[in-house]
């Protein structure tokens, strides 16, 4: 799957200390539109943040965020209004 | 200010003062521009305060060498700290170690397990000076017990445990060792990997220049206690069971990220200055300190001989004076803060024979300079020689 110019994909942690830490990966990888976002409603109940790029660099994300595996809950992009699985 | 004199602060073994600037500048600037809670809302006040937690974390691990900063949890102090360590991890049964030298801090927590007949505690003795007894630890691993609760540097004597060697008895023995770090964090190198050390606790408010009420504890992989404390962590929130995961599993309710911003600004000046200055400066005041008071009559000193194996603690008596005398008549006299009396650790006080009336503590610290070590002594042989002359 790969998403259209000016979406986006989403990695979820099960904690914030996770998500800053995927946050400091991609960004020094240089992926483009990294930042941090409110955790989308349909993908999480957990009231915190999520670490969002460029849906085209989600398999670089993929690949990246391999070390983080064990606090990877999962990458998602956009899809259709919604949030669907990367895969 | 003390009718007009300059105060002279020896008592960085409580906490340390003055703290670096930026410590002050960061804990203002979080008040001021940041505010929010850290790892709850998803706005952005709310992530500037997960990033400075996030940034400290890892700072910390930095400084200990820790390979994974997901397992440093920050808590009030040392004390919530090994109370973590000591109430989480051990059972029904386990044989615990710890040292004559012990904080109650780690002394009350182990005792009380003790008492309930949870543990069996052996207390291994240290010499007069506060030194461990490796040969009588080696013994004592024979038994394969489950903990080794040790003193990094004693509050009291300064005596520094040899942790390299200790940590690789325990790490042979299969024995876990759990580090108190509350004197050495930040005055001491500590390496985790290096030092075999598989708990680590330690307070930021001391060496580490952060504020009152933070601190933390360290786990290696694999060493997971039990939290003391259960609650909302901004994460699972689907869930009405505590998460595993770390930090979450051991950090319940909003953090105290105002402190932890200062911490980061005190870790910071450490990396920036190096802790290998620092401790070259603290142990030159101590030097200078130990020498102005050694073979003063009337004055005894406790604790080792020199600054290689003593941390910037320097504990002293004067003949015919209790110490509670001696620290009000310094800073009467010349400003001298100290601390007297037991500092909480009344088996290190048997041990070093000073129990119960306690020590008058002197604890330098880096931005202490070599005039008010210089007054301090004076301050000390004019009580000492008046005391000999009869007052």
């Amino acid at each position: 799957m790969s998403g259209a110019v000016g979406m986006f994909g989403i990695a979820t942690f099960h904690s914030t200390h996770m998500v800053l830490k995927a946050e400091k990966i991609l960004k020094e990888a240089g992926l483009s539109g990294v930042r941090l976002v409110p955790v989308p409603s349909q993908v999480s109940s957990d009231c915190g943040v999520t670490v969002r790029f460029a849906a085209t660099d989600a398999a670089r994300a993929v690949e990246l965020l391999q070390a983080l595996e064990d606090d990877l809950q999962g990458i998602f992009v956009e899809s259709g209004g919604g949030w669907a699985p990367y895969a | 200010m003390t009718g007009g004199r300059k105060l002279i602060y020896l008592d960085n073994g409580a906490t340390s003062f003055p703290k670096p600037p930026a410590v002050a500048a960061a804990v203002s600037h979080f008040l001021l521009e940041v505010g929010g809670s850290p790892g709850r809302s998803g706005h952005r006040l709310s992530q500037e305060a997960a990033r400075v937690v996030f940034a400290c974390r890892e700072a910390l691990a930095s400084l200990f060498s820790a390979p994974d900063s997901r397992r440093i949890v920050f808590t009030l102090n040392a004390t919530q700290a090994l109370n973590t360590a000591i109430y989480g991890i051990l059972r029904p049964g386990d044989r615990v170690l710890t040292t004559a030298m012990e904080h109650n801090s780690t002394m009350r927590p182990l005792r009380d397990l003790e008492r309930r007949g949870v543990i069996r505690l052996e207390v291994l003795p240290c010499d007069n000076a506060g030194r461990l007894d490796l040969g009588r630890l080696e013994e004592a691993l024979r038994a394969r017990p489950r903990l080794l609760a040790a003193v990094h540097a004693s509050n009291v004597s300064g005596a520094i445990l040899p942790l390299r060697e200790v940590g690789a008895l325990t790490r042979a023995a299969g024995t876990l060792l759990l580090l108190d770090a509350a004197q050495s964090a930040g005055a001491l190198p500590i390496d985790v990997e290096a030092d075999a050390v598989d708990l680590l606790a330690f307070t930021g408010h001391k060496a580490l220049f952060g504020p009152q009420g933070t601190g933390g504890l360290w786990a290696r992989a694999g060493v997971e206690p039990e939290p003391l404390f259960r609650g909302g962590t901004g994460s699972n929130s689907e869930l009405e069971e505590q998460p595993e995961f770390w930090p979450d599993r051991l950090e319940s309710g909003t953090q105290n990220a105002v402190g932890i911003a200062g911490l980061l600004a005190g870790v910071s000046f450490i990396a920036e200055t190096g802790l290998a200055t620092i401790r070259e400066h603290e142990a030159a005041l101590t030097r200078r300190l130990l020498d102005g008071l050694r073979g003063v009559a009337g004055i005894t000193l406790y604790g080792p001989e020199g600054t290689r194996e003593r941390s910037p603690i320097v504990s002293a008596n004067f003949a015919g004076l209790v110490p509670s005398e001696v620290g009000f008549l310094l800073e009467e006299g010349w400003g001298v803060l100290t601390r007297v009396g037991l500092h909480c650790a009344p088996a290190a006080h048997r041990t070093l024979g000073t129990y119960p009336q306690g020590t008058v503590r002197f604890a330098p610290g880096f931005f202490t300079t070599d005039a008010e070590i210089d007054t301090a002594i004076a301050g000390c042989r004019h009580l000492a020689a008046k005391k000999a002359g009869g007052r």
